[in-house]
């Protein structure tokens, strides 16, 4: 699947083969803050025809959420032990989505990554989760 | 039976059945659902978990419209490619506007995944 890079973006390099199957996912830099986005398409969309479907919203939430559980950790490996995501408004097709994450805390073992994921300056969906630090006790 | 989102269909195949008691699926873990360690990818299991919630809330809800409004999904344990998942899903309880439901998905009969949901019933005002 190629799609367009919105303007301002890169695409990131997915090793994840899951990822890449319902990728591309896109990044930018937003004064320090890293702003992860996927554009809905034809392959995303739920039963109404028109709006994403809550896995590939969910499976954004993941995907932008461990980047910076991991990129923002020195790299180190992670896994996702918990994820609660509310929604508040089904992006549309051909709408772009972007994450916005942050730590919320982090121990040795565990991080608390928060995700604020919007169309535009609307806000769409609000994340929280939580990760395991692989090997870390 | 329901026909099936586009995104259920691409991520497939996803075999959904409703019962009496709540709604069920099987599916089986390939080479494009895993993570780079070779287990299936969380974002995969949280379709699957949505997905079989969602189909109970449609089989509920007397085919007025419904929306996820939230849900909640715990990673319990890894799911290896080719195993055998088997996703089911109940009612906690209903009101007129509101379901309350909970999922779970076993991989080759090991626990994978813990999910609940709560779907809006009729028209978002």
């Amino acid at each position: 699947m190629t799609a367009s890079v919105p303007e301002g973006f890169f695409a990131q390099e997915l090793i994840d083969p899951f990822e890449k199957f319902v990728g591309p996912l896109f990044e930018r830099d937003e004064d320090g803050q890293r702003v992860v986005a996927f554009r809905v398409d034809e392959r995303h969309l739920g039963h109404d025809g028109v709006h994403s479907h809550e896995g590939q919203l969910m499976t954004f939430a993941d995907a932008s959420m461990g980047c910076t559980a991991y990129w923002d950790n020195d790299h180190a490996p992670c896994a996702t032990l918990s994820l609660q995501v509310s929604f508040l408004r089904f992006p549309k097709l051909g709408e772009l989505v972007e994450c916005r994450a942050r730590f919320t805390r982090k121990t040795r073992s565990i991080l608390f990554v928060e995700g604020a994921i919007s169309v535009g300056d609307e806000p769409v969906m609000s994340a929280t989760s939580l990760w395991k630090v692989l090997g870390a006790r | 039976m329901s026909s099936q989102s586009a995104f259920e269909s691409h991520v497939g195949p996803i075999s959904y059945t409703r019962s009496d008691d709540g709604a069920s699926l099987s599916f089986t873990i390939d080479e494009q659902h895993l993570n780079g360690d070779g287990f299936i990818h969380g974002g995969m299991m949280m379709t699957l978990a949505s997905g079989v919630l969602g189909e109970l809330a449609r089989a509920s809800a007397d085919g007025a419209p419904t929306a996820p409004l939230s849900v909640n999904c715990d990673f319990v344990g890894p799911g290896p490619k080719g195993a055998a998942v088997i996703g089911t899903a109940t009612i906690t309880r209903r009101t007129r506007t509101v379901l309350f439901t909970s999922a779970e998905l076993r991989a080759n009969d090991k626990l994978m995944m813990t999910a609940t949901g709560v779907y809006r019933i009729g028209e978002a005002s």
